[in-house]
């Protein structure tokens, strides 16, 4: 097998404990796995960004909350990496470039985070993938946040559309804040589901997945949570 | 209809490469100017894919996606994924209406300078070859012999032909050097550079300066392509740019490849005669080139794990010839340039000592300042092995038996020595524990090529 990321062959070592019990194939080499830095207690209560202060929750999230609008409005947020430069520029490659399957180098850790993360949700919970306008899904060829969704074992809905044209990555903090609420519901939410947890790839300043949940929470779900890949 | 032949004819391109809009294209496609090629080929009897753009048919290369634009899942390239994403709905399209004119000079080359009597000789060499439209030829030139003067009088009867001309090297940095020095000498010509971060990767001229990578647009395009550094990294170790080099010359094209350090197939081709040969033995200046020195050092091992550089190397240094030249060390590998820097530095306290490898982001400054003799001793991995010149350093190689050094290698850093007219002879010394075939066959070739350039010079005089 071939590393995803640097092409190299992976020759996995082998142990006594891996003799035993074969771990998990990975599509990522040991050395651009350990480039690709995981997010590790203590985080932030809302956004799950790492931090080290006294504070429960960061600087960003006070401001979140301060908005009563806004408050509350996801319980919690939780990522996987560090959005550092290993991760965007794989994350570049991924959207930009358009190479699809380097998902699967997120694979592993975005399931098990999954578990740690949302041990218990409440039955029936579903999985709402960010879209993408249709625009740039044609060009694109695949939405990203798809693509992380169906590694978790729930259903997920596609119950928003997006319309929108300007790229977010090139707008600043205050204008992405400031910006209308790109989606519209274009499916009623099914009535059972309780819980909702929202995928997208990386979570910036929060305001795209709050755009989201604020229809979702119109829609009449209470419970809403998000789950993405880098922080 | 001439502006948008000169600008795709001999290209392979994705639709978003062209810039025409819809309608422009449509009717072009409808007057059969554009044909569109399926972006992966399948071999009769074989279910392996091949991509057309860059000929890649390694399976983990090949990528599969749920394709949201058309609705199936298909393949996709992710080897030449950076320029741009080839898959099973996005083909790509070549020009098929009238091929480019270029305009007609009579004296292209305005180039003034001298050639030495050893590369007029190549340079009438190379005319022939491509009057005769020769399929290929190998320019063996040693490091130093001036082999861009070579070309230019070849290239300006191209020209005047009308033929289209490429130079391609697998360096970037070549590219950039090179490209001032053509401008100067065909000022008339439509000239183009391309590289990866160039910019203008879709400007189109007669005369095309490119990156091997670059050639992935191109198809059946020139009629004279000159390959330099044939030997060089990437493109003897991937067997995918040969395929695009290939496939960027037109049927009957002239190949030339330059190079001072052949490798093992062309060599051989050379030497059974099936690929006709032109040696430059001799460097512009006209002396002869250094020899290395072999020397055996029973404590290598050791001391590089101390940190340390032998007690030999330090007698060497302190007994050179002419202590004035600056020293350019190879080691290698990157932890050892990184480990040496500082005892270096240590024992030479009134001297500048820095080191500089590939992952080095101030490495194009450090080379710079060694070259303006700021910097008075370069540890190096053997990145600096090729494509730069300092007019008057001594070279030594610890570990010359490592594996990263091998024939190819030390004949290119035997050739940092003794560039300048000023310094014809520098010192070249191989730290070694155990002679390799590498080190023996490196000495050898460079005797042989001293020896031919002797019988050269006898035959002028």
């Amino acid at each position: 097998m071939h590393c995803l990321s640097c092409n190299q062959i992976i020759v996995p070592e082998i142990t006594w404990s891996n003799f035993i019990l074969p771990d998990r194939l990975s599509n990522c080499c040991s050395t651009c796995s350990e480039k690709m830095s995981l997010i590790h207690d203590p985080t932030c209560s809302i956004c799950g960004r790492e931090q080290h202060s006294a504070q429960k929750i960061c600087s960003d999230c006070s401001r979140w909350q301060a908005n009563h609008r806004m408050k509350n409005l996801i319980l919690y947020n939780r990522s996987v990496y560090h959005y550092d430069d290993f991760i965007k520029s794989i994350v570049a490659r991924w959207k930009y470039r358009g190479d699809y399957q380097l998902y699967q180098l997120f694979t592993i850790n975005f399931q098990e985070k999954f578990k740690q993360y949302f041990p218990k949700p409440p039955k029936p919970t579903y999985l709402v993938p960010i879209p993408l306008s249709s625009e740039r899904l044609k060009h694109r060829a695949f939405n990203q946040a798809e693509a992380l969704a169906q590694l978790l074992p729930y259903p997920s809905l596609n119950i928003l559309t997006r319309t929108e044209g300007e790229k977010q990555s090139k707008k600043n903090r205050k204008q992405r804040i400031m910006m209308k609420n790109p989606f519209t519901l274009n499916r009623e939410l099914p009535a059972e589901a309780k819980s909702v947890i929202l995928i997208d790839d990386i979570y910036t300043t929060g305001t795209t997945l709050r755009h989201a949940a604020t229809l979702i929470q119109q829609a009449g779900c209470e419970q809403i949570c998000s789950y993405t890949l880098a922080r | 209809m001439n502006k948008y032949a000169n600008r795709y004819d001999g290209r392979l391109l994705l639709r978003s490469e062209i810039s025409l809009d819809e309608i422009t294209f449509l009717q072009l496609r409808n007057e059969k100017k554009f044909q569109r090629l399926s972006a992966f080929i399948q071999k009769r009897y074989s279910s392996q894919l091949q991509c057309r753009r860059c000929g890649n048919n390694k399976k983990h290369l090949l990528g599969i996606i749920p394709c949201q634009a058309c609705k199936q899942t298909h393949h996709y390239c992710r080897n030449c994924i950076e320029m741009g994403r080839v898959m099973t709905c996005e083909p790509l399209y070549i020009w098929t209406g009238p091929p480019a004119k270029w305009p007609s000079q009579a004296d292209p080359c305005q180039w003034s300078g001298e050639l030495t009597h050893v590369q007029q000789r190549a340079a009438e060499r190379i005319v022939q070859a491509i009057q005769a439209k020769e399929k290929e030829l190998l320019i063996w030139a040693v490091c130093g012999a001036g082999k861009t003067e070579m070309l230019f009088a070849g290239i300006a009867h191209a020209i005047q032909a009308g033929k289209r001309v490429c130079l391609a090297t697998p360096r970037a940095d070549v590219v950039r050097e090179l490209y001032p020095r053509f401008q100067q000498a065909f000022p008339n010509t439509t000239l183009v550079a391309l590289h990866g971060g160039s910019g203008n990767n879709h400007d189109t001229a007669q005369l095309t300066i490119t990156t091997t990578h670059q050639l992935l647009r191109y198809q059946q395009a020139f009629d004279i392509m000159i390959i330099d550094e044939i030997d060089a990294f990437p493109f003897h170790a991937d067997q995918r740019l040969p395929f695009v080099t290939n496939r960027s010359v037109k049927k009957n094209a002239t190949m030339l490849y330059l190079t001072a350090t052949p490798r093992k197939n062309l060599k051989k081709r050379s030497n059974k005669g099936e690929l006709a040969t032109i040696f430059v033995p001799v460097r512009y200046h006209g002396q002869p080139l250094p020899v290395p020195r072999l020397k055996m050092t029973a404590q290598l091992a050791r001391s590089l794990t101390r940190a340390k550089l032998p007690t030999i190397f330090w007698g060497w240094y302190h007994q050179r010839s002419n202590p004035n030249r600056q020293v350019l060390i190879f080691v290698p590998t990157i932890a050892q340039a990184n480990h040496l820097t500082e005892p270096l530095q240590k024992n030479l306290p009134q001297q500048t000592v820095t080191s500089v490898h590939a992952n080095d982001p101030d490495r194009t400054e450090k080379v710079q300042q060694f070259r303006n003799k700021q910097i008075d001793t370069l540890l190096t991995t053997t990145i600096l092995e090729r494509g730069v010149t300092f007019p008057s350093v001594d070279v030594a190689v610890i570990d010359a038996g490592h594996d990263v050094f091998d024939e190819a290698a030390l004949v290119q850093i035997a050739g940092r020595a003794g560039r300048s007219p000023n310094d014809p002879t520098g010192e070249v010394i191989f730290f070694h524990q155990g002679k390799t075939e590498a080190m023996l066959a490196a000495i050898r070739v460079i005797k042989q090529m001293n020896k031919k350039a002797c019988v050269i010079n006898r035959e002028k005089s």
